[in-house]
């Protein structure tokens, strides 16, 4: 991303976004604590980037992307969405019709491509089910728009006519990218849209991602626990553990010059490299704590070899180290963190440098 | 020392869904993430599945299958009389006639030709159902590689009759199915351990038997060890599965298996040298040898 995007007004902007769930309980299933998911952060995802979001299964990032387009009621914060057409809107308490017409230009692709296609409705259906309910298209022209978009995204028109469990998990990611391109949106949120996929495969959609993103100028907020799909797609990434954002940079400095102890962590549990076996699991020592039980002060200490008393005390806000770089640590000037030195290993294994983890 | 090389298959048997005979998986969406999720577990293991499956189920599944072949892996034919369509027979294959077996073969083979765009090459029979002619049978229908015997297995209800077979890969006999012999057909057999049989079954390779510490670690090492001590041509370990379990979900216990397994083969690399193969990649390397 050049800097004069970065200047610019970014296209979603949250601040001290807040997204806690209820846990019921007792007799009367009165509430008796909450989840923490999202707690407190600052984001800004800027035109025609993709901003990557990174961290452990669990620490938020699905319940920050869906709550930042209001698929989730925030429960503190605020979210500035500048809309091409009509400006800078706030959803954080915007109403259905206003979040009706925002949504147009905000769309998200899903972990799982087998729980996010309904097996009920035909390909056809499912891929123009966006373009019938805003009245865009119907009968030829809607066969003819949703067959292009399949063939966009790699798959043929005649396609239109099967049932999701005719296809693959690539293949249904495919589909589930041409419904997400349908309305021609701004803002794509990928939620972990290559997990689910074997290694090679990934490499495909993630290419194909690249390619779409440039024919149509998309913004992307994209989260992932994988450190070498984030590395391949990104400009910027964005750390988050348990609910906050813990650093903030672009990818080639995230990951050369981490400054915040988890970021180092993440890096060190790539796995070594196997040159036969490629999608190998990332493990990382420690437990990651309860968002509804969190530990005092910085939420990383039990877990961090740099931790001090103060550390135990006091939780570190997210701030600006050097231009441009954030990150959320008492200690990010005095620490000097390991990143990777080499290049970094490709996300289809295809380097001699370690294999791309996994899940 | 030099590393040994030892072939390695992964082998998913896929039945049509919602069938009674407990075969299949209970519908096709769960049969679909079945076989998806053991195509990405197999993969990312860094071996190359093969998948053998009726004509209904690479109908059901087609487009998944279009793609198998190219992100490595082979398709073949599994061969079940009891839920292929619109067929004349509906014994066990090893209690057909030879010509009752051409004849659903025939059928069989065009239909799956239908729904995939080509003939398979490779077959299996369900229950590892076949008598003395079934080899000469799938041989004759132009099938250049099987996985239908199962060493020791002895289960007389389903016509599988394997006490004796061969335990290594080997071309197989027109008319006795536990000799070699000189049909253009490579018989491909599933890893077992005869010695161990009981109640007419040999503990073999079967992805969701037992643990990978209790059961597969230990007849995987044992097996190795007998094929090189026996001077085996064509050391391999063939696996097995069905679409019936639930791979897609990440805390079953035969998905942690196989990611067991993974581990397991990547703790033999120091000795062996595993090279993942299909029945045709095994049977062009047999022949370029
Ligand atoms: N709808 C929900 N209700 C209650 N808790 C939830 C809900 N969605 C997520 N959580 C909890 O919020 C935390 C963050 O979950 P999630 O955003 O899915 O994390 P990630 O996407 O990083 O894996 C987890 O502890 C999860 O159990
Ligand atoms: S603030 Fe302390 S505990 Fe937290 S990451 Fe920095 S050194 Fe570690
Ligand atoms: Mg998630």
């Amino acid at each position: 991303m050049s800097q004069s995007k970065a200047n610019a007004t970014p296209l979603l902007q949250v601040r001290n976004l807040k997204k806690h769930f209820p846990i019921k309980g007792g007799l009367f299933g009165r509430t008796v604590g909450h989840v923490k998911a999202v707690d407190g952060i600052d984001l800004s995802v800027h035109d025609g980037e993709t901003l990557g979001l990174v961290g452990e299964s669990g620490c938020g990032k699905s319940t920050a992307g869906r709550t930042m387009i209001r698929l989730y009621e925030p429960t503190a914060g605020e979210i500035t969405f500048n809309d091409p057409q009509s400006g800078p809107m706030r959803l954080e308490r915007a109403g259905l019709a206003d979040l009706r017409r925002v949504w147009t230009n905000m769309q998200m692709i899903f972990q799982d491509p087998f729980s996010s296609l309904d097996p009920r409705m035909s390909v056809g259906r499912i891929i123009g089910e966006p373009l019938t309910v805003h009245g865009i298209a119907t009968g030829s022209e809607l066969r003819d728009r949703v067959g292009e978009l399949l063939r966009r995204v790699g798959l043929r028109p005649e396609h239109q006519s099967r049932y999701p469990h005719a296809f693959s998990g690539g293949q249904r990611q495919r589909i589930g990218i041409a419904r997400a391109l349908a309305l021609n949106p701004k803002l794509v949120i990928c939620d972990e849209p290559v997990s689910a996929l074997d290694v090679s495969v990934q490499a495909q959609v993630l290419n194909l991602l690249e390619d779409l993103q440039d024919e149509f100028n998309l913004t992307f907020l994209f989260i992932a626990h994988d450190l070498s799909v984030v590395e391949h797609i990104s400009d910027r990434v964005a750390v988050m553990y348990v609910g906050y954002v813990v650093e903030v940079a672009p990818t080639d400095e995230l990951f050369r010059n981490p400054l915040m102890p988890y970021t180092e962590a993440l890096i060190s549990a790539i796995p070594p490299p196997n040159p036969r076996r490629r999608g190998r699991p990332m493990k990382l020592a420690g437990e990651v704590p309860s968002p509804s039980n969190p530990p005092t002060g910085c939420y990383f200490h039990p877990r961090c070899a740099y931790a001090a008393d103060l550390c135990k005390v006091e939780r570190p806000p997210l701030r600006e180290v050097t231009p441009g770089h954030f990150a959320a640590c008492h200690f990010a000037e005095k620490l000097s963190l390991r990143g990777i030195d080499g290049p970094m290993p490709a996300i289809d294994g295809s380097t001699a440098v370690p294999a791309s983890p996994q899940a | 020392m030099n590393r040994r090389p030892v072939h390695v298959l992964f082998t998913i048997d896929c039945e049509p869904a919602g069938r009674t005979s407990q075969l299949g998986p209970s519908d096709w969406d769960v049969g679909v993430r079945a076989l998806d999720a053991f195509l990405t577990t197999v993969r990312n293991a860094g071996f190359e599945p093969t998948v053998f499956a009726t004509p209904e189920v690479v109908d059901a599944h087609a487009i998944l299958f279009e793609e198998v072949p190219t992100s490595g892996g082979e398709v073949g034919l599994l061969l079940s009389p009891g839920s292929l369509r619109d067929a004349r027979h509906r014994a066990h294959v090893g209690a057909l006639r030879a010509e009752q077996q051409a004849e659903i073969l025939r059928h069989a083979v065009e239909r799956f030709a239908d729904a995939y765009g080509r003939r398979p090459l490779s077959a299996r029979t369900t229950h590892f159902s076949a008598s003395d002619e079934t080899f000469a049978v799938i041989a004759d229908a132009g099938f250049r590689q099987s996985s239908i015997s199962n060493p020791g297995r002895v289960v007389p209800k389903y016509h599988a009759r394997w006490d004796g077979a061969l335990p290594g890969p080997h071309f197989a006999h027109p008319a006795d199915r536990l000799a070699e012999g000189s049909l253009p057909l490579l018989e491909i057999p599933v890893t077992t351990d005869p010695m161990q049989r009981r109640d007419g079954i040999a503990p073999e390779l079967r992805i969701e038997n037992g643990t990978v510490s209790e059961w597969h670690a230990p007849l995987v090492r044992a097996q190795l060890a007998r094929q090189f001590t026996s001077g085996e041509r064509w050391p391999t370990l063939v696996f097995v599965t069905t679409t019936r379990q639930p791979f897609y979900d990440r805390t079953s216990r035969v998905r942690q298996t196989a990611e067991g397994l993974a581990d397991l083969l990547e703790s033999l690399e120091a000795d062996y040298d595993l090279v993942p193969a299909t029945p045709s990649r095994l049977h062009a390397t047999v022949a370029s040898a």
